[in-house]
């Protein structure tokens, strides 16, 4: 009973949720078969049958009534511990006039009442003392399941709308890069050569060939550049906006999700059963037949459950199918044995056939499943929280990824087009325009060198991004190297993949930055080790402050998230350098 | 302030790593009558020029795409020469939204957002202070600290949630980057989007409005 939630129980049966009315008639539909076939089938006549039912009937309004009278009670009187003490008694109460009330009303339309008035009391209030706090606590836990299940869904939601949206943007951000930008760039080149064959055949003035290429750069080039950047803002997450209904589906996530979490808990599973279950069957055969029955029906299931929960909390690999098979085998189970008890003792039984443990053993599956349902909430909240987050983080990686890629691969492009093309179209216009009014001609040719060189193959200047872990050391730390004395050691012999040789690549920019910012360093020696096989220590050290104070920003962030907290910046004190250690999980 | 000294007795470094922008720059500057000794495009020309030609001033562009940022150079330069003038020219009208946690201003150094040059006189005047301040400084017992005319009113905090948002990083993402809570996070960016006088409803989202407003400020797309 470790998992046992008492806090949830304690709210169940105190709480708001505690008399919703609206959801007992759905728990009563549960029970009531088994009254109606087991004590309904010994009635042979049918005019007899409909007016047993019509009896019955009535003792359920009997029933509802007591409750709705004492439901006023209870909220006006019912505080802290007394709520659960009033809930009982009041549900008991309810037994009470029901039991009564089916003997009265079998005494009114002259029928023969097989159990007795007040053995039909006395069950009542046995049956019913606990069904009051039964339903309080499904119905908490329905609600607190919804709850729960409402933040993750609109959680699973966004994450899915996001995915979506960003692979449709992945479309059209594709569809530019392959064919609008390549087609602009095309057709730019053709207006650039037609210009630049007028320079050179037709010795056309140099300010008006400017005049063009400056008009080029800042309509084609300019406006292509600016769509492609407003798609990465469009990248930007949409968070927050409701879900208003989660789908079916998610149920069935959900459900998955709740027999993945925890084996079942055989001893509350049994106890539910059994208060359903037992009132019922003794009150029907209150003989040696009906305590047989409800033994040879327990122990089974008492007995099947602890076998599902010792196997499920070994192997938590196949909990679902566990879980599953323990349900069907319980609820199969039992019913055999029911049939084995039923003949054995023959004579004491009355009307059961078969067929209605058929229908015992079918509503014994749902109930299963009912409970595993609620069981989320009231036995193993924790556990199945812990569950969807492992899931939501399985999403979150994936979206994380595309985010990042197609923000990046769209900015990129954006700042290229931008920055690169429409800059070097603009400044070869300004050289031109300077050459003509100085009259410098190396400069005009060099200018026309340029242009044409640009023309020839635009896109060569768009890094691809795939490096080499020694290309990618030597291209961060180069571009540090005129601000501090940099040594490096790497002796990483095996191939790594582009996500670990862009995330050391960071890390050791993100450490130089640091020691240049922060620490004023004059020399750092980096080195990149192979400590364990499946983990890569960048080490940085360096001889600047002891300015540990900015370790709390981008940089323990980032760490943080490629070492999955591994990582430790020290001042050491005999060497009088900071040292800065991230551990790298190495993924294939 | 010291006598000002004539255009073409002052050597100059530009630092640009946009090509348009270092043509424009290094044209003006001739033109102005400046004497020019280069025109770099990252950290590692900059600082080659700059041991070589030892220039008086240094315009130096904030945002230098990958590495080194201007500060970066410009606190390096000034260790190395006490009196070299130094300009920070920016898109930007506080360098906090570059990059958090960026180093301080060097001692002496001014910062100029680069749309606010719209004559050549600013950008003379501007050189000319450059190359003044520093002098004023070597002779000054306490570092002279320029402060930035910044008229955004942000915090700290909301141009790094700023950033963060045009970024794309959810709630959960800022709160965790930022050691805070969520509900902190919240709050903040709601004080934020009011601050911008921001509301969000079915047709703009707000972080994407958010996102937007950081880009003008940053770069007036």
């Amino acid at each position: 009973m470790k998992s046992f939630d008492s806090r949830l129980v304690r709210e169940a049966i105190s709480g708001p949720n505690a008399l919703d009315f609206k959801s007992i008639p759905i728990y009563l539909l549960i029970g009531l078969p088994f009254t109606i076939f087991a004590e309904g089938r010994a009635i042979d006549d049918s005019e007899d049958l409909v007016l047993w039912t019509l009896a019955k009937a009535l003792s359920l309004v009997v029933l509802l009534g007591t409750w709705v009278a004492a439901r006023q009670l209870w909220r006006k009187y019912g505080t802290g511990k007394l709520k659960a003490s009033l809930l009982m008694a009041m549900s008991g109460l309810g037994g009470l006039a029901q039991g009564i009330s089916v003997s009265l009303f079998c005494s009114l339309f002259r029928l023969e009442n097989p159990v007795g008035l007040w053995s039909r009391a006395l069950v009542g209030v046995l049956f019913s003392v606990f069904w009051l706090p039964l339903i309080a606590l499904m119905t908490h836990s329905q609600h607190e399941y919804m709850n729960f299940r409402m933040k993750y869904v609109n959680e699973i939601q966004n994450i899915e709308r996001v995915t979506l949206l960003q692979s449709g943007l992945a479309e059209i951000i594709s569809e530019e890069l392959n064919a609008n930008l390549e087609s602009e760039l095309a057709r730019n080149k053709e207006m650039a050569f037609q210009k630049l064959d007028k320079l050179l055949v037709a010795s056309a003035p140099l300010s008006t060939i400017s005049k063009e290429l400056r008009e080029i750069a800042n309509v084609n080039i300019r406006e292509h550049s600016h769509r492609l950047w407003s798609l990465s803002h469009n990248l930007v997450r949409r968070e927050g906006e409701g879900v208003a209904k989660p789908p079916k589906f998610m149920t069935l996530e959900m459900f998955r999700l709740t027999l993945e979490a925890s084996p079942l808990n055989p001893i509350v599973y049994t106890l539910v059963i059994t208060s359903l279950f037992a009132p019922v069957v003794i009150r029907n055969q209150p003989n040696f037949a009906g305590i047989s029955v409800v033994i040879s029906f327990i122990l089974p299931v008492l007995i099947l459950q602890w076998i599902g929960y010792f196997i499920a909390s070994k192997s938590a690999r196949h909990r679902i199918a566990i879980a599953i098979s323990t349900i069907l085998v319980t609820a199969i189970v039992p019913v055999v044995s029911l049939a084995a008890t039923r003949a054995r003792f023959p004579d004491q039984f009355y009307g059961l056939s078969s067929t209605t443990d058929y229908v015992v053993g079918l509503l014994l599956i749902a109930m299963f499943f009912v409970l595993t349902l609620g069981k989320s909430t009231v036995l193993s909240h924790e556990a199945v929280a812990k569950s969807a987050t492992t899931e939501l983080l399985k999403s979150q990686v994936l979206v994380d990824y595309i985010n990042v890629e197609l923000a990046l691969v769209s900015r990129k492009w954006a700042q290229f087009v931008h920055g690169k093309l429409q800059s070097q179209l603009l400044s070869i216009a300004t050289t031109l325009e300077r050459a003509h009014q100085f009259g410098n001609v190396e400069l005009q040719m060099r200018a026309i060198s340029d242009a044409q060189m640009l023309f020839s193959d635009p896109i060569e200047l768009f890094d691809t991004g795939d490096r080499t872990l020694i290309e990618e050391v030597d291209f961060r730390i180069g571009l540090w190297a005129s601000l501090i004395g940099i040594t490096i050691n790497a002796n990483v012999p095996r191939n790594l993949s582009q996500v670990t040789i862009k995330q050391i690549g960071t890390v050791v920019e993100e450490a130089l930055s640091n020691s240049v910012r922060h620490g004023l360093a004059e020399n750092v020696h980096i080195s990149i080790l192979l400590p364990e096989e499946n983990t890569i220590e960048i080490v940085v050290e360096d001889d600047g402050l002891d300015d540990l104070k900015h370790s709390q920003g981008i940089g323990s962030a980032l760490f943080d998230q490629v070492s999955n907290g591994n990582w430790s910046l020290v001042r050491v004190p005999e060497s009088v350098r900071t040292r800065l250690s991230v551990i790298i999980p190495i993924y294939s | 302030m010291t006598a000002s000294a004539s255009p073409e007795k002052i050597s100059v470094l530009i630092v640009e790593d946009e090509t348009f922008t270092r043509t424009i720059l290094s044209s003006a500057i001739t033109s102005l009558g400046f004497q020019l000794v280069g025109a770099a495009s990252n950290a590692n020309d900059a600082m080659r020029l700059f041991i070589t030609h030892h220039p008086m001033v240094v315009l130096l562009d904030l945002d230098l795409g990958n590495g080194p940022n201007g500060l970066d150079i410009a606190n390096a330069m000034r260790r190395r020469d006490p009196l070299v003038g130094l300009a920070l020219l920016s898109s930007m009208p506080d360098p906090r939204f570059l990059r958090p946690n960026l180093p301080e201003l060097p001692p002496a150094t001014l910062y100029q957002q680069k749309g606010k040059i719209e004559q050549g006189d600013e950008l003379s005047r501007l050189v000319q202070d450059a190359f003044k301040l520093a002098r004023e400084q070597n002779k000054s017992s306490t570092p002279i600290i320029e402060t930035i005319e910044s008229d955004t009113g942000f915090t700290d905090t909301q141009i790094e949630l700023m950033r963060l948002v045009a970024n794309g990083l959810s709630n959960a993402e800022i709160a965790r980057q930022r050691f805070t809570t969520l509900k902190s996070t919240e709050n903040s960016i709601s004080r934020l989007a009011k601050k911008l006088s921001l509301d969000g409803d079915d047709a703009n989202n707000q972080r994407v409005m958010i996102a937007k407003a950081y880009y003008r400020l940053v770069r007036g797309v």
